[in-house]
């Protein structure tokens, strides 16, 4: 690693610090701002004012909303988080269970969006105004249009119910719990653990999920895809490369999806945000078990220490893989400096 | 290159793999696999044999759509949990599956009263032992029943007012032998040792003093807790050293799902053997007409009333709140906004319960509500104009419309302008327990099966809690008198007169009974649905 990227990942890192104390500001006043205490939300209906008071202040939530920010922001900078408010346990242990199956959801997602969107959207580049080019790109614009929980339930009935071929719900099937985990995403930790059965089952229920998820914001690559290559199509180096006798795919897949790739895998980055957002729903639908399910939930109960944490955690991955593409760059195109 | 060639086989290799899968077709209700460590031993026990009996039988599947919060007695409160502990954990006298409030001796041989109606000596079962090994004695009782005050006193409980609000404490007789003196002579005493909180745990698998959120050892039931993975599913195995008979299946796994839809689909698709609480009308209707599904329905203990703060004018009138409550078209709401899933509420108590009296039957009259109006000067010149407050989506997506169609009866009237106003549900209970919403709607599931509970919480001073503030000491001193009465027939009489006084007073105001709905695919028997909703996984039987 040169000194450049070295000090740039650096300077990087300490622009992420202000940014993300900015977004956990604002969610720590938002959720206090919000009408709903939660100690109403969460106890019975008919619990006394007693233990309404004593649920505060076992919570904290008694102290005046600058000492419980300072609390906050102290535990946050040890990553302790504190409880639940709603299930008696560390926040952090909350986050280890429903993250993984999030993270799974979201690698699968993306080789969808990779694999269909980025080559559908380069080869119709290279057959424009082709029947194939108008068809991705009608393709794309109704695959975008769909909102994720409708193309979902529709692969559910078709997929599911009709057809029978795959499981509409869950991560795995009734009663197939894995004897150990490693990292939490089941396809990888069968993979370590060499069980293929496991690996199979797992793999049975990402697909509807992350076709769902990936296909929505892989007609969005497409056509993104499409639209910076046509420009590099142009370029000189590939009427050269033409000449020269370099076989068309090689020029189009090889030469011209690697200089189209920067603004590519820039919105790549951007978009893994939306691809968690997007997780949400998708996570709704198929009853998959992960953190975006989990913060919507505790966002109705008014569960702020894991709201809070949750969305913390949410921004740290996101600040961190925006970063790992800016890396990249440096990677695809040699030419850039840092 | 060589990266570029590498990563585009991978990409090519985990799209395969995942196209191949799906065009290989699936059998979506496999067998049951491994177990997974848990905080409890006891569950250990049991792997072996399960594994065992799991090689030979396909498990029962339930799905539900409820959600798991907390193992621990003194907090937990939801129908869930109480379902998930009513299978691994028995109390000294347990609801009879399927009864209004009956209770049978469990853990307890058998029961005496005092004659003053306060004192129940509890004789324990003889031989029985946790799925430990532990005896169970008077020591484990005590210990369960004193952790739940323990706990409630140092950490603040939620569940715990059903043991420590109702008794004055517990005394160890002999080994055998516990004494629980009550508070006064509840009626209902009874069905409060069935709930929840009084559920006898294992002493040698909990803290006496600090909450087991998470720990699954349960005490003596049917089945242990074998893996449970919270929004995934719950995985039961059959208590091998149960006292009493041995579960119809020898696994149950319970499937986590977030919306109904998704449920009803997996019940289609086989991935799942019944779908409980709670479909949707919409996939209801769609698995009623579906090819090898059962659905089943009974009335359940919900109910739905109308709330009036009785300290804001004009609903500190009990003229205007009675005449309100008759411009109501009850079997109109249950039948356009329900949709068939709840049925018309005729009294705060439900039809089954003790002293029944549905006393609003025959009230809905909308001369005669204008004519009650008209007295406290509302009529035609000068309507009422009111806010009409609802939560949209706690009591189900059905809610907006219970609310849109009240606006239209109350406005048809032509002495009432109505003004719907909502707010979700945390912010809801906020401006409800502050009195700010002087006309709303809440619903109630009981506590304990009696109807003491569909009375007591709600008309007896002070009537803070739902933002009623509802204050009438003829009413309290019915509600007294109803539930230390030790006489049926005097009791069942008492009952009449609170229920009678509701209506000319109509602080709170009913309007329709909840039904439970299961729905199951063929080979499946033996469902038995309990008005305290609470599923009895140890009766079904799967082919």
């Amino acid at each position: 690693m040169s000194d450049r990227l070295r000090k740039y990942i650096l300077v990087r890192l300490l622009l992420t610090i202000p940014m993300l104390l900015i977004l956990v500001s604002i969610v720590f006043v938002v959720l206090r701002v919000l009408p709903g205490d939660p100690a109403l939300a969460i106890l019975r209906e008919g619990a006394s004012e007693e233990q309404l008071d004593a649920f505060r202040a076992s919570m904290g939530l008694d102290k005046t909303i600058p000492e419980q920010y300072v609390e906050f922001l102290s535990g946050a900078i040890r990553l302790d988080f504190g409880e639940s408010m709603t299930r008696d346990r560390l926040v952090i242990d909350e986050i280890k269970t429903f993250f993984p199956a999030t993270v799974e959801l979201a690698l699968y997602s993306m080789v969808v969006v990779a694999g269909m969107g980025i080559i559908s959207g380069a080869y119709a580049a290279k057959n424009r105004k082709s029947p194939a080019d108008y068809t991705i790109r009608v393709a794309s614009i109704v695959l975008y249009s769909i909102p994720i929980f409708w193309l979902g339930i529709m692969f559910q009935m078709y997929f599911g119910a009709q057809l029978g071929w795959l499981p509409v719900f869950g991560r795995l099937t009734s009663g197939n719990v894995p004897e150990v985990s490693i990292t939490g995403l089941y396809t990888i930790d069968a993979l370590i653990t060499g069980d293929f059965d496991l690996f199979i089952d797992a793999i049975k229920h990402l697909v509807l999920p992350a076709m769902t998820l990936g296909l929505v914001l892989g007609g969005a690559f497409a056509r993104l895809t499409r639209a910076n290559m046509l420009v590099v199509l142009e370029q000189d180096f590939i009427t050269a490369g033409r000449a020269r006798g370099i076989t068309e795919r090689a020029l189009v897949y090889r030469h011209g999806l690697r200089n189209a790739f920067i603004p590519i895998i820039t919105i790549l980055g951007l978009q893994f945000a939306a691809l968690l957002a997007g997780a949400i729903l998708t996570e709704t639908t198929f009853s998959w078990p992960g953190l975006g399910r989990l913060v919507v939930d505790r966002i109705f109960d008014r569960d702020f220490t894991t709201v809070q944490a949750s969305i913390l955690f949410f921004a740290i991955v996101v600040a961190g893989i925006n970063l790992l593409v800016d890396i990249l760059y440096g990677f695809i195109e040699p030419r850039i400096r840092y | 290159m060589k990266k570029n060639k590498l990563f585009s086989l991978l990409a090519l290799l985990m799209i395969a793999s995942m196209v191949l899968v799906a065009c290989g077709g699936s059998d979506t209700t496999s067998d049951t696999g491994s177990t997974s460590d848990t905080s409890s031993d006891t569950a250990d026990t049991a792997d072996d044999s399960a594994d065992d009996v799991a090689a030979e039988e396909a498990p029962l599947i339930i799905g539900t759509t409820d959600s798991w919060s907390s193992f621990e007695s003194a907090w937990v409160y939801s129908f869930h949990d109480w379902e998930l502990f009513h299978q691994c954990a028995d109390g000294l006298l347990n609801s009879v599956a399927g009864g209004a409030g009956e209770v049978y001796e469990a853990l307890a041989e058998s029961y005496e009263v005092s004659a003053d109606g306060t004192e129940y000596t509890f004789h324990l079962r003889e031989g029985v032992v946790f799925p430990d090994g532990t005896a169970f004695n008077a020591d484990a009782v005590m210990f369960s029943l004193d952790r739940i005050a323990t706990i409630a006193e140092i950490e603040g409980a939620n569940a715990d007012f059903l043991y420590t609000a109702y008794t004055s404490g517990a005394e160890k007789i002999d080994d055998m032998t516990v004494k629980v003196t009550f508070a006064d002579a509840f009626a209902f005493a009874p069905q409060l040792v069935a709930t929840n909180p009084w559920k006898i745990l294992n002493p040698n698998q909990y803290s006496a003093d600090a909450a087991g959120t998470t720990n699954t050892s349960c005490g003596i039931g049917p089945y242990v807790i074998d893996s449970f993975s919270e929004g995934e599913e719950a995985v039961f195995v059959a208590n091998e050293s149960y006292y009493g008979d041995a579960p119809a299946e020898s696994t149950v796994i319970i499937r986590y799902f977030a919306d109904s839809s998704t449920m009803a689909l997996a019940l289609q698709s086989g991935e799942i053997d019944i779908a409980w609480k709670s479909l949707a009308p919409g996939d209801l209707t769609a698995l009623e007409g579906a090819e090898g599904v059962t659905v089943e329905t009974q009335g359940g203990t919900e109910i739905r009333y109308l709330v009036f703060n009785s300290t804001t004018p004009p609903f500190d009138n009990p003229d205007v709140r009675l005449g309100l409550a008759m411009l109501l078209d009850r079997q109109e709401i249950a039948d356009l906004a329900w949709q068939g899933i709840k049925v018309p509420l005729y009294s705060m108590v439900p039809p089954g319960f003790l002293g029944h009296n549905p006393a609003y039957e025959g009230t809905e009259d909308v001369e005669a509500a204008k004519a009650l109006l008209a007295t406290a000067g509302i009529d035609e010149a000068n309507p009422l104009v009111m806010d009409l407050w609802y939560s949209p989506t706690h009591y189900g997506d059905t809610e907006p419309d219970v609310a849109a169609v009240l606006k239209e009866q109350l406005e048809a009237s032509g002495v009432v302008q109505v003004s719907l106003q909502f707010l979700e549900w945390a912010a809801y209970r906020d401006a409800g327990r502050a009195g700010e919403m002087p006309v709303n709607l809440l619903g109630w599931y009981p506590d304990y099966l009696d109807s003491d509970n569909y009375l007591n919480p709600f008309a007896h001073s002070p009537a803070s809690w739902s933002g009623s503030f509802y204050d009438n000491p003829d009413m309290d001193a019915l509600l007294d008198a109803q539930a230390s009465a030790q006489d049926e027939g005097e009791r069942i009489a008492l009952l009449g007169d609170v229920q009678d006084l509701w209506v000319t007073e109509s602080p709170f105001v009913p309007i329709g009974q909840g039904s439970l709905f299961v729905a199951y695919n063929d080979g499946i028997s033996n469902v038995v649905l309990d008005p305290l909703a609470l599923f009895h996984y140890f009766l079904i039987e799967k082919e």
